[in-house]
């Protein structure tokens, strides 16, 4: 369907527009060639026929993209008060992004009072408004939401997206984030990332009695939830990509293990049976591998396993004597990332997914560990400590062009959002001499390096891990 | 006998030195035809010539330094956001101590977790409309009815301008001289009927008399015609040799024309960045160049932005983002600063919106 609606956009152009510069097109490209054949005869020789001039524009400004959001209308395009939060959740998103500006709502005059009215675009210019958000939200007789939006282009005049949507009144905010992602990949080109929860490890408790709970919450930090009792220790939870399920690390019985929890029922289970200790658990991009550490004795190492989730069958990728961990798959499978102290300090390795072809990339001053492949694929994010400072960091798959985005006394555990924009992490303030600070909060940046904000979350908080793209 | 060598040496540096000012000249002129295409090349490498000059002095580090130097506007963004923000700031506490709450109403089922379900499955119904609805109803069709509107605005004006423009400009001109000659030739004959008529001596002689200025006006018609003819296919061989050759061919008549320097591209491409809301940080492996076709009235203003790859526009989702900003940025941008003496060589160009350059981070 969308494709058909852009072909008539298509032919609409040729139709009356692009047909004319056409023939004129087409005039001078005869002419052309029947007066270079008359040239070419009389044994003239004339210059090669005029080629378009061509200015390339390579500089730009870099600043957040400057949007009018209206407040949805309800029945005869009257405020609501559901219309003004649909409104706020969205600008919520976007602000969040760094990449928009939302406009302040008093500046508006007249909003259009339905999302088929054409604004007069007149009112909107003088704000700096380059996008205009108009919608409606009403009620059914069912008692669900309708909702209709359009994305105005307010530079051109024309509308860059629109489309509708209904849910149940406690599914308003997800139906919101679903209108954010659609005008973020609309003046963007990216997919957008706002209708997506994160998993991370809620903590409490001094730091001798540390409770550490699985908890799941929106991105933007609402419908905050506890995913277990607080009794075992848990660590590093991670999405799985096609389910609603997370496998993290357990400690049951103070035995560390690899667990999966569906997220939908509360239930969990141990991972297969290993004896020794299986943690740093990550699943494959299609589901249906985990890739995880696996320590079979007391001597301290461990090496890379994978295991077929349908059939249990283990696979050893590494064998070393040293700590090999924090394994992470490419988006296409074919590769892995992890981190290794096999050459002596902690460094960064990737390898064919068959643990053939192993690589070193990282070179850079200090230890790297956690790396995780983007979902774009072209770089891998890590953690960096040198000289007591700990860093978030990325760098290309070989291991050029490092960057640091984040630093700290302690920032760690990065993972990607699912567009490859931006990175979460969690970061620790450094212990006072009272035995107090130490607070851990989740943050997240722009790859860019900028945008760098908090998420609220209700206790202290580490080990996030960001949900793919709801469904 | 001393002058003679003096004299023979003179002539001959006179003749060099004509040779220097008349024959170079010559072979100069040759080089205003190629040097669109050598510019072509230089403004390739602009882009960093540009940096340094410009107020960014250099690329990836320097323009991560620009962000920096422009972030300081995502901080007033905080200030915007206090309206929106802090409403959903202030919101978020409130969930704090709500988490509770909130769970508990529909956990009342059996545990938290279930709660999901229930989303999930609106989640479903959320989707699925949302695809459906297009087709189904008005919004389907309004997406392609605005399409229609979308591309007027920008085109409606310029198309039918060009034409007026270009085509009426030439051709108005002949049909309104040659009406008025005929016009002439048949009040003339009016005239001298009347004349005749009034005379009436001699009926024969008058007779001869209008044959032959019959004969005359019809001898003077057909001139008029085949120099009016002359003329225009003069016209459309010099415009078609313009179009070919650039007005090099044309050259000795409008001497006055100037060059399009690199001063002039640099002066449009600075001011054209000033309105490029560039895709910094997007995906590096869909970053792509956008062209827009534009023309410009005499004043620099932008009678039509057209962004050239219309059928990758309708499929690619990047592309269409990426043409957006870049139409954007040219209509915003307008008036664009073109030197009037130098419009005919400007009227229309190309813009190529590359931005492989910012969104290197590395």
């Amino acid at each position: 369907m969308r494709v058909a609606v852009c072909m008539t956009r298509w032919n609409h152009q040729t139709d009356w527009k692009g047909a004319i510069s056409h023939v004129w097109q087409r005039g001078v490209h005869d002419g052309a060639l029947t007066l270079a054949m008359l040239m070419a005869l009389l044994g003239i020789l004339i210059a090669p026929a005029h080629a378009q001039l061509r200015i390339e524009i390579t500089e730009g400004v870099v600043a957040p993209t400057p949007i009018a959001i209206a407040n949805f209308t309800g029945p005869d395009g009257k405020k609501t008060d559901e219309g003004r939060l649909i409104a706020s959740i969205i600008a919520n998103d976007l602000v969040s992004s760094g990449l928009f500006e939302p406009i302040d709502e008093a500046a508006f005059i007249a909003p259009p009072g339905s999302p088929s009215i054409k604004p007069n675009f007149a009112n909107w210019e003088p704000l700096g408004a380059k996008g205009l958000l108009v919608g409606s939200a009403e009620l059914d007789e069912n008692g669900k939401l309708q909702v209709e939006f359009v994305l105005w282009d307010v530079v051109t005049g024309r509308d860059l997206t629109s489309g509708a949507g209904s849910a149940d009144m406690n599914a308003m905010r997800q139906l919101s984030h679903k209108i954010a992602d659609l005008v973020y990949e609309e003046v963007t080109g990216d997919t957008g990332y706002f209708d997506t929860q994160i998993v991370y490890v809620a903590e409490a408790g001094s730091q001798t009695r540390r409770v550490k709970r699985l908890a799941i919450m929106d991105q933007d930090g609402h419908n905050h939830k506890f995913l277990t009792s607080g009794l075992d220790l848990v660590l590093t939870p991670r999405f799985s990509p096609t389910t609603q399920e997370i496998a993290y690390l357990n400690f049951f019985n103070d035995e560390p293990n690899v667990y999966i929890q569906d997220i939908r029922t509360g239930r969990s289970e141990r991972l297969g049976s290993f004896p020794g200790m299986t943690f740093a658990p990550r699943f494959g991009p299609q589901g249906d591998r985990l890739i995880m550490s696996w320590a079979k004795d007391e001597d301290g190492a461990s090496d890379i396993y994978e295991m077929d989730l349908r059939t249990q069958e283990i696979r050893q990728l590494t064998n070393s004597r040293a700590i090999d961990t924090a394994p992470s798959y490419s988006p296409d499978g074919k590769r892995v990332v992890f981190e290794s102290n096999r050459a002596g300090r902690q460094q960064i390795y990737t390898m064919n997914s068959d643990g053939k072809n192993v690589q070193r990339i990282s070179y850079g001053e200090g230890r790297y560990a956690t790396p995780v492949w983007s979902p774009r694929g072209d770089i891998v994010a890590f953690t960096k400590m040198h000289r007591g400072t700990f860093y978030i960091g990325v760098m290309n798959v070989d291991g050029t062009g490092e960057r640091l985005l984040a630093e700290g006394f302690l920032v760690e555990g990065p993972t990607w959002a699912p567009n490859g924009r931006v990175l979460m992490y969690f970061k620790q303030q450094p212990f006072n001499s009272e035995g107090g600070g130490g607070e851990a909060a989740l943050y997240r940046i722009d790859i860019t390096g900028y945008n760098e904000r908090q998420i609220i979350t209700p206790s202290q908080a580490s080990d996030p891990a960001w949900s793919p793209l709801r469904r | 006998m001393t002058s003679r060598p003096l004299i023979v040496s003179v002539t001959l540096h006179a003749t060099f030195a004509l040779l220097v000012l008349f024959g170079l000249p010559m072979l100069g002129r040759e080089l205003p035809e190629e040097m669109p295409i050598a510019r072509m090349e230089i403004v390739q490498t602009v882009p960093e010539t540009n940096l340094i000059e410009g107020d960014k002095v250099s690329t990836a580090k320097e323009e991560q330094e620009a962000t920096v130097a422009k972030k300081p506007p995502p901080p007033p963004p905080p200030p915007p956001p206090k309206p929106s923000p802090p409403k959903t700031e202030p919101k978020p506490p409130a969930p704090k101590p709500e988490p509770a709450p909130a769970p508990a109403p529909v956990p009342d089922d059996t545990a938290a977790e279930i709660l999901p379900d229930k989303p999930t499955s609106e989640v479903a119904d959320v989707k699925v409309p949302r695809p459906t609805p297009k087709p189904k109803r008005p919004p389907a069709p309004k997406p392609e009815i605005v399409a229609k509107s979308e591309a007027k605005p920008v085109s409606k004006p310029t198309p039918p301008k060009p034409d007026r423009d270009s085509k009426p400009a030439d051709k108005p001109s002949p049909p309104t001289a040659k009406p008025n000659k005929s016009q002439d030739l048949v009040s003339d004959q009016l005239n001298k009927l009347v004349r005749e008529k009034k005379a009436r001596a001699d009926a024969a002689s008058g007779v001869l008399q209008n044959l032959a200025d019959a004969q005359v006006a019809a001898r003077d018609a057909e001139t008029a015609r085949k120099t009016q003819q002359r003329k225009e296919s003069a016209d459309t061989v010099t415009d078609t040799l313009t179009a070919v050759a650039g007005n090099a061919v044309k050259a000795p008549p409008p001497k006055p024309i100037a060059k399009v320097g690199l001063d002039d591209i640099g002066r449009i491409q600075q001011h054209v960045s000033r309105c490029w809301s560039a895709p910094v940080g997007a995906d590096q492996s869909k970053v792509l160049i956008v062209d827009i076709f534009v023309r410009v009235n005499k004043d620099g203003s932008v009678k039509e932005a057209r962004i050239d790859d219309m059928l990758r526009y309708g499929i690619d989702k990047t592309f269409r983002s990426f043409a957006n900003r870049a139409q954007q940025a040219v209509v915003e941008c307008s008036p664009l600063p073109i030197p009037a003496n130098k419009y005919d060589q400007m009227k229309e160009f190309i813009f190529a919106f590359d931005p492989r350059y910012l969104t290197q981070m590395n």
